[in-house]
Parts: C-alpha cells; structure tokens; sequence
C-alpha cells in the first residue's frame, strides 16, 4: 500500500479527528475500505506524525530523489511521498529497501554522486529505527491470508489421514507456483478448469483406491444399516462423521442433508449401501471445504474489536504449519472442547506436534524450499566433469532434510544452521566429503573433525544447486547467502548484463576470480557484485558438487575476501564466523522466512513487532528453535484475522 | 466421471485392424466422406488459432530477413519455412510497450499475449491482463468441447527470483488480470483431456455431485471475505466451465461445424514427461494438431520453455550451452551461431506444426489455410532484452483473411497488440482494440 501526498494530508489532519473518522480516510488493500492497524493513542499521535528531520531530507534528496520522485518513480519507488514517520511506517516495505540499500552500497548506483558511508549509516540507521519504533502494544493487525487451497503435499497428507491410506492423489496436478519462496501462498494457488478436472480424476481414484480396501471401507463406513437402525439413519451416521473429518469443522445439518440426499437416489438404484456411500463422498473430497482452507469471517471469535479464529480454524493453521495436513484427533478433540486457543493448551500441542514424526514437512517444505535443498533432486551436472554426482545426490538431499529435522525435534539452536560442529552422514556422503570412519549406509549424526562442513554452507545439497553444470558459481553462491541467510535483497542486475563462460576450463587461463573482477569492473555491476562475490569466493574451496578442493586448475584456490563492510576473510571456516556475528540478522531472517510459510501470506510493516517477538523469543532461549515456532504460532496474527 | 481414457480408441483400434496400420499422420489424408464410413465433416471450416512461444529472443541477424514484399529470400533461422512460405507472414517491429519496464525476462514472457503492464509481486496482488487467446476462448470457447488448450514443457518449478512469483515466468496465457490459465505439461494427460468430454457427464450422478458442491459454494459466498469469494470465483468457474462441457457434448452442440472423424490421429502417449526434449515437442505439438483436427478446440498455446530456460540443446551439432546462457552472447561469435542453431531448432518445430496442419484437408482447403499460428518471443536479443522490436511469424490464412506470403515492415513502436486485434478480427469479431492496439493492421489483411 502505498500512499499518496494527498492521503498523508489525510493522514495529518487526521490527528485533530478521533480515531474513526481517520480509519475511513485510508486507503486499503484492493480498494477495500479498512482500518488502520496502526492505532494510536491520544499521546502518540504527536509523537508518529513526526517530520522527517531536516537532514534526513537533505541526505534523501541529495541522493535520492533525482530518480525516485513523483513523475520520474524507477523501479516504481518514490521517496517524495512520505514526509512523517508515521507514513514511513505505513510505507515500510519500501523503507526497509532503502534502509537495506543505502547500507549494503546497492543505491544510489555507482556513476550516480556516493554518501558517504556517514551519510549511508545515518540514513540507514534513521529509518530502521523508525521502522522498527512500531509501538507494539498499539498494533493490533492481524492482516488476512488469501484463501488458501491445498497445495499438491498438503492434498496428498490429508488424503492419506482422511482416507486412512497413502494414494498419489495429487500425482497429475500441475506444479504449484510459489510466492514469496513458498508453495503454501494462497495469492498464487489457482483453482483453473484444467485443475478442477484433475480434481476429478483424484477423487474417483481416492475413493476407488480406498473402497477397495475392506480395512479402510470398515472404518469409513463404521456403521450399516440393521434391524435398528434406518438406510438413512446409518447413512447420516457415515457421513457426518466423513464430512466433519475432511471439512475440519463441524458438519453443519444442510451439509448432511445434501449429501443423504444425494445418497438415497443412488441408494434407491441399486440397494448397495457402500456403493451410495461412496458416491456421496465424492461430493465431499470435491467440496470448496475440502479443497480450500476456508475461514469463515461469522465464525471468527469477537473479542473487542479484534477477531480471534475459532478453535477449529486454529487448529487447522497450526496444523498445516507444523504438518502440512489435516489435524489429528487430539486436535479436533480440543477444537471441540473449545480449549485449543488457551495458551498453555496450545503451547503443550505445539511441543507435541513437533515431537512427533509428522513434522519433518518443515524439513522437506519449509526447510527445503527456503535453502533450496529440495531442488538439488531435480539438479543436473555434465556427468563427464562430475561422474559422482547422480550417486550422491540423494545422499546430500538427506543430510539436510535430517540436519533440519533434528533441529526440530530436539529443540536445537537454529545458529547451528549457520554453523555446527557435527552433520549427518553415511559412508558414502562421508566419502564425498572426505571424512573418515562412516561406515554403512545408514545415516547419523556425526562429530566433525575439522570446520570443512557444519552449517549449511557446508552441505553438499546447497553447494550444488547454487552451482552450474560445469562450475561453481561464487555469484550465485553469494547472492543466496546474502539472500537466504542474512536477508538482503540484491537487486536484479542491467538488461545488457553479460554472463560468464559456463566452464571454468577456458583457454586464456584466467582463473574465474580475475574473470569476475573484470566484470566487477563495470560500476554498474560493481555495486551488487561487491556484495555476492567475496562470500561466494569464500567457498571456493568447495567445487560444483562440493567437494573440498585446496587447488583448481592447478592454481591454488584463493578464498579470501573482504566484505563490503570491511572484515576480512580467508575461508568457509572465517566466513561462517562472520555470519555467526551477524547472528541477529540470520535470527530475523528465520524468523520472517517461518512468518511467510506459517501465515500463508507476505509480511507487511504491521508485522514488524511480531519479526521482533520472534527474534527476542530466539535471543531469551539460545537460540533455540522451538521457542521461535511459539513465538510465532502465540503471536497475533497466527491466532487472529482481521474482517474485510 | 470416470475417465476410461481407452475406451474411445476401441471403434477406431477396430477399424484400424481391419486395415492393419499404424500409419504416420502427416502422410494421411483423410477423405471427406471416408471410405471407411468415418464421420463426414459438415459445414464450413472453423478459424484456429495458435501461440508458440520461446524463450530468450533470438539472434537477430540470422533472424531477420533482408529484403521486404513477398519476394524475399527467406533468413537462415527461418530457412525450415521454405516450403510454407506462401503461408507465412514476417512481421517486423511490433513492439510490446507494456513490458518494456521490469526486469529482463519474466514481465516480457508473461505479457507477451497481454500486452499489458504487469505487476511486480512475489504473490500478492498478482497482475497482468487477459491474454489474446483467452479473450478469444471467452468469445468463441463455447463452439467446442474445450474453449482452449494450454500447454508447455516446464512444470513452475523454478526458483522465485528478482520479486517476481514464478506464476509469471511460467504463463503467457492469462485468463483474467489475476489468473494464470495452468498448462498441461504431460503428454498423456493432455492427451486425454482432447476425449474426455465424451466421458464426462457419464456417470449417472455426477451432475447431481456438482449440484451438491456448487450448493457448498453458494452458500460459502456471503460468509467468506471479499479477497476470498475472489478465490472461490475460480471454483465456481471451473465448476461451471464442466458442466458446460458436459452440456455442449450433448446433441446442443452450438458449433455447425462437424469435422471429419480422423482414422488414426495418434497413439495414445506413455505417462509421464519423456525424456527426450525433442519427442515432448513433438508430441504436444501433435496434440495440438489432433486438436484442431478434431475441432476439439480452435484456440491454443505452447510455451517450448518457460522464461529464462537454461536448458541444454547439446543434442543439436555445434551447440554446448543453455540457451539462456547463449543468449548472452556479448557479441561472441561462437555464442551467437550456438544462439542461432537454438532458434532455428524452434522454427524446424514450427514448420513441422504447420506441415501437419497443411497436410490435413478440409473442404478444399487445409487445417493451416483455416489457421494462424504466430511464434514469438517475448524479447529480441538476448544481451537486450528489448520487447521494441519482438521477433515474430506468423502462419497460416486464417480462413482466408491473410495476405500471407509477406516480410513486412511496419513503422517504429507499432503496437503489437495491433496484430492480436487483426486476429480476432479474422475470428470474425468486431472488436477495435486489443491491450494497448491502436489501429487494426490492414497490411496483413486480403
């Protein structure tokens, strides 16, 4: 949402209105009328609509505003427009990049007049704080996801928990898109003609597959038709407790009645019960309230002026982030019992849920959507330059599913991610990465020796897919740490931007670090290129499959560096010293990165206290995992919707 | 509901014994009035359409040919169109203004058939515009089984990038401003898709089973909130878009137009993604064929890649790299021939298409005569990535109403939706304007 100068004379003369008359001046998301989440009391609305100071203006437009002003807007951003706190934090998303920007040397560009770096750490530091000066006991926003269908996981696991039985339901779906890094964003999970078909083909092979299991049919179909009981009476029976199963909610009478309806024309055809039910089902697994997790906006919990989401639709949410499928019975049972939303209740659910085996999907999704690693199964290499790699793919896919996997279940530090003395392994990993005394193909954890591996810069899985075919990459090996672990954007680079050769065996010999700094040697590049380079080459010492390597091309690998921040390095082991002292920033980014997957939805300035809740509940338990994954699930938009 | 994919085949696998081959379809003209008794087409051939796109622009001086008017020596990229070029059109500086802003790739794929600004967004808010074959599904989709047919290559499985949802790198056909229409990427499944309407709608109670959940979706619409019942509009849509289908099946088949009953149009395909690049090509494209053959639908879409592809045509003599990588050629000669080798790959594809569509006769004149197929780029060179100038052809007569057999010039900045607005035209609509068109383009008009 952006404002316009208009809207913030709205917002100024705002301060002599009362509270109410100011939410409807403001402009909303689609064009909807809503409040503001930013509330103010009668004190701070002094306070936030503060100008800028004098010299933050000067710095902006000395630098700034030739290119980002109203009228000349690049890259659509316009720095004229906010001129008081309060519309910087309504603008956050934009200030944030400037903040991020003017700190990391990525703006202005290079041929454009420099701050210098005074200038870039007042500017930097000025907004940040004004970011991050949210008063958060005023904020009460709870944004809303968009209207999230399963996705191709999520459909297949509640399938398997509904039915009873493991299908590939999902086999023939297209691919789901992913926003914001995720496959779980209801913004870009379409339902088109062509997946409604699909959903057709799914159910009858559902309920084919599962009626053709006596096991499965006796425990659907738990009750028949007897002396005592009526066709319709058991029939009811069946699908009551089918529909409020795969709706995960109560089934309300309407529901049942269409289904029994339904149910008794088919039944009136041919006598076969079972055969009747099972066409009523299908009617169910191709419901909207199976196919969709809906939230119904009567259905929210009114306390004040806030919406709490009911106990079913907490533990559907709570579900499907820590399990990416339908709650189990426990769940439901609370749900029902109303007592889920009680702290200690869903914190003691929290615990369990993540014991138990069900929680590897933060692994396998979550984990492996963000660092990438679920990508290394469909990455190729030239099998003539990496003959090994198609053997040990899979091996390396494994060690990070487990190595996230054990975070999760015990509770470990997520700074381990950044750094650890020990990793999973078996022989044949061991042997790639050239450890000894694995034996077997099983794998465990291991101590390590030496700081070649610990941490996710040192597995295998990442190492290959942020290379090429043929080579390492230290650009893209860069721009994913400075992306994925420490959360700054690197911006996209020029139209004409070249690429480098996709071997590093080339004729002139020139080792690709000299090759590259050719490159950097265009200022256009140079800006971004300072920033991804020296880490990637930090890495050098790992090559296209992650092998360690002390010499390429009969030269000595050189991985040192220095960041543009001005510390020096010589080595992943110094490199992933210097992520552990910027520890905070990767705290913040595991924080928004499980804020996007939990919600469903992109974060919005209004959730900054909620970054920071994260970021503290991590800081004031060592750093360990579970106190974040509470700290999210407690926090307000987890537990609440705000009404459109 | 059910769909037995086989079933269809049976009549024809009997007839096909009784004559026992398994002959290769180009080569097979099907006689109007068969011999074999098949089904006799009736009235007057519909007008197709078609969109192939690929990725990462192409090498403009082996593109673009030299000399303009309709005789003209054709350019080595285009050289596999030698045998079609009465049938083919060159259509140089068309330019797609709304993609120029954004970065290099994703915004010029994805507004390719939209010719519309488009949003940049990891997700949220995604936006876009109806694209040209969409906007001609809504107006003429109800005269076949299906309205349309999207298919491609590439499942959306690349990593997000730039701030772009990877929704945008892997469409180019937009069924409203904020709604992608999904491609199908597997050969069987697409293949099925053709035949299934004959299935649908057979089971005693499926109309009674969407009764039902359309019900659930009514009644879901006043209590969800506004962004929501968005969402659920997708549903009911593609609800709706079924039963319509199961409808038009039935003996109310709007469309006068009732092709011939090809004996053999092709073999069912094997499940899953074949391995070989080459043979996934040339089975979507058959499909495609078999498509309009059949009149099954008029209007299609190919993505040969999704943006920024890198994949590898190492399989081609003279090439080692990724496409997108060539396509970074900075002037080096031995990208820009690799670069020109990958795009005439494209085009021998497009003529094979086109071949298949000329070899098939209807009422005295061919699938192609009665089509236009454009293939594109969304960029021109691959170190620019420029939408001023977009690299096209297009094939086919369009019933008639194209003066083929031309390189034309037009001026500077011409809106390329001006041709998207011609082909609707040619559709038979009245419509003016198309995205940013101004003008109708007359030059390619008989």
């Amino acid at each position: 949402m952006k404002l316009t100068s208009r809207q913030i004379g709205i917002c100024i003369t705002g301060l002599v209105l009362w509270q109410g008359a100011y939410f409807a001046s403001l402009p909303a998301e689609g064009g909807v009328q809503q409040a503001s989440p930013i509330v103010f009391t009668n004190t701070e609305k002094g306070k936030k609509a503060q100008a800028l100071t004098p010299k933050v203006r000067k710095l902006l437009k000395q630098y700034c505003i030739r290119c980002h002003k109203t009228g000349k807007a690049r890259g659509g951003i316009d720095l004229t427009k906010d001129r008081t706190h309060l519309a910087v934090q309504k603008n956050g998303k934009v200030w944030q990049k400037v903040v991020i920007q003017a700190r990391n040397m990525i703006m202005p560009p290079e041929d454009e007049k420099q701050p210098s770096m005074e200038e870039r750490l007042l500017l930097a530091d000025y907004f940040q704080t004004t970011l991050r000066d949210i008063d958060c006991d005023t904020v009460k926003y709870a944004g809303r996801p968009t209207l999230r269908r399963l996705n191709r996981k999520e459909y297949d696991n509640t399938v398997e928990d509904l039915m009873g039985m493991r299908i590939a339901a999902s086999r023939d779906f297209p691919d789901d898109a992913k926003g914001y890094g995720f496959t779980n964003i209801g913004d870009v999970m379409f339902v088109s003609p062509l997946l409604f078909e699909k959903y057709l083909d799914s159910t009858q092979k559902i309920l084919d597959d599962s009626f053709r299991n006596p096991k499965v049919v006796e425990r659907l179909v738990f009750v028949k038709p007897s002396d005592k009981l009526t066709v319709d009476a058991a029939a009811r029976q069946v699908l009551r407790r089918f529909i409020s199963r795969a709706f995960r909610r109560v089934a309300t009478e309407p529901e049942i009645d269409a289904r029994v309806k339904l149910f008794s024309k088919v039944y009136r055809e041919n006598k076969n019960f079972i055969d009747a039910i099972k066409l009523s089902f299908k009617s169910v697994l191709l419901s909207p309230d199976f196919i969709f997790r809906i939230e119904r906006e009567g259905e929210l919990v009114k306390e004040g002026k806030a919406n709490r989401v009911n106990d079913y639709q907490l533990a559907t949410r709570l579900s499907y982030f820590l399990w990416s499928r339908m709650p189990d019975p426990e769940l439901t049972k609370l749900a029902k019992a109303g007592k889920l939303h009680e702290p200690a209740v869903i914190k003691q659910q929290i615990s369990r849920m993540l014991k138990s085996g069900r929680s590897i999907t933060l692994s396998k999704e979550f984990a492996g959507q963000w660092f990438r690693f679920n990508e290394i199964r469909e990455t190729s290499k030239d099998y003539r330059r990496f003959p090994k790699f198609q053997s040990v793919k899979h091996q390396m896919y494994q060690e990070s599913e487990m190595f996230f996997d054990d975070l999760i279940k015990n509770n470990g530090s997520v700074l381990n991610l950044l750094d650890s003395d020990y990793t999973f392994l078996n022989q044949r990993l061991a042997n790639h990465y050239g450890i000894k005394d694995v034996k077997g193909n099983k794998f465990r954890k291991v101590k390590l020796k030496t700081r070649q591996r610990g941490g996710v810069l040192g597995m295998g899985s990442i190492l290959s897919v942020t290379s090429m075919p043929l080579r390492t990459s230290p650009v893209v090996r860069g721009k994913w740490v400075m992306e994925e672990i420490l959360g700054t954007e690197i911006p996209p680079p020029p139209a004409d931007a070249g690429t480098l050769p996709k071997d590093d065996h080339q004729k002139d010999n020139l080792s690709f670090r000299k090759r590259l700094e050719q490159h950097r040697e265009d200022p256009a590049c140079a800006s971004c290129h300072t920033l991804m380079d020296p880490i990637g080459f930090g890495l050098e010492n790992y090559d296209g499959i992650g092998i360690w390597r002390e010499e390429n091309l009969k030269q000595k690998i050189d991985a040192s560096g220095v960041l543009p921040t001005g510390e020096a390095f010589d080595g992943p082991a110094d490199l992933k010293d210097l992520l552990m002292a910027r520890k905070d920033e990767f705290a913040r980014q595991i924080t928004s990165k499980m804020m996007v997957y939990a919600l469903g939805r992109p974060l919005e300035y209004y959730d900054e206290c909620h970054i920071q809740a994260g970021v503290k509940a991590l800081q004031a338990n060592d750093y360990k995992i579970h106190a974040l994954i509470e700290s999210i699930v407690m926090s307000y938009p987890f537990r609440y919707r705000e009404k459109q | 509901m059910t769909l037995k994919p086989k079933s269809w085949q049976i009549s024809r696998r009997a007839v096909l014994r009784g004559i026992g081959a398994s002959m290769a379809l180009p080569m097979l003209d099907v006689m109007e009035g068969s011999v074999l008794g098949m089904g006799v087409g009736r009235g007057s051939p519909p007008v197709r359409m078609a969109y192939l796109f690929m990725p990462n622009g192409v090498n403009e001086k082996q593109w673009q040919p030299s000399e303009l008017g309709t005789d003209y020596e054709l350019s080595p990229t285009l050289k596999p169109l030698e045998g079609l070029k009465d049938q083919l059109l060159v259509l140089d500086r068309l330019r797609n203004k709304n993609s120029l802003a954004g970065e290099g790739h994703y915004v010029k794929t994805t507004a390719l058939l939209t010719g519309t600004p488009v949003k940049k967004t990891g997700g949220r808010d995604i936006y876009n515009g109806i694209s040209v074959d969409q906007m001609a599904a809504k107006m003429y989709g109800d005269q076949t089984p299906l309205p349309s047919m999207e298919l491609g290559i590439d499942s959306i499985r690349t990593q997000e990038d730039m701030g772009y949802s990877t929704v945008y790198g892997g469409h180019i056909s937009w069924r409203s401003a904020d709604m992608p229409a999904a491609k199908e990427i597997v050969p069987q499944q697409a293949f099925d898709r053709l035949f299934r309407s004959k299935e649908l709608g057979k089971g005693k109670h499926d109309q009674s089973v969407l009764d039902v959940v359309m019900d659930d979706a009514k009644k879901l619409k006043g209590k969800v909130s506004a962004a929501d019942r968005q969402k659920l509009n997708e549903y009911y849509d593609s609800v709706r878009s079924l039963e319509k289908r199961i409808r038009r099946t039935g003996a109310s088949n709007k469309s006068k137009y009732r092709p011939m009953t090809p004996v053999k149009m092709m073999d069912r395909p094997e499940g899953g993604i074949p391995r070989d690049y080459r043979e996934h090509v040339k089975m979507m494209l058959d499909i495609m064929v078999t498509a309009f053959w059949t009149d099954t639908t008029r209007i299609s879409t190919f993505m040969f890649a999704n943006s920024v592809s890198g994949r590898s045509f190492s399989f081609l003599d003279g090439v080692s790299g990724g496409f997108h990588q060539v396509s970074h050629h900075q002037g080096d000669a031995k990208k820009l021939e690799q670069y020109y080798l990958i795009n005439r790959f494209h085009v021998e594809q497009v003529a094979y298409f086109c071949e298949r569509l000329k070899g098939i006769k209807e009422k005295g004149s061919n699938v192609l005569d009665n089509s236009m197929v454009m293939f594109a780029s969304g960029i021109r060179d691959g170190d620019k990535h420029d939408p001023n100038n977009i690299p096209l052809i297009l094939l086919g007569k369009g019933g008639g109403k194209l003066k083929t057999g031309q390189h034309i010039q037009f001026k500077k900045h011409t809106p390329l939706c001006n041709l998207y607005a011609t082909m609707l035209n040619c559709m038979d609509s009245k419509v003016k304007r198309f995205g940013d068109s101004d003008r109708l383009l007359k030059e390619i008009r008989v």
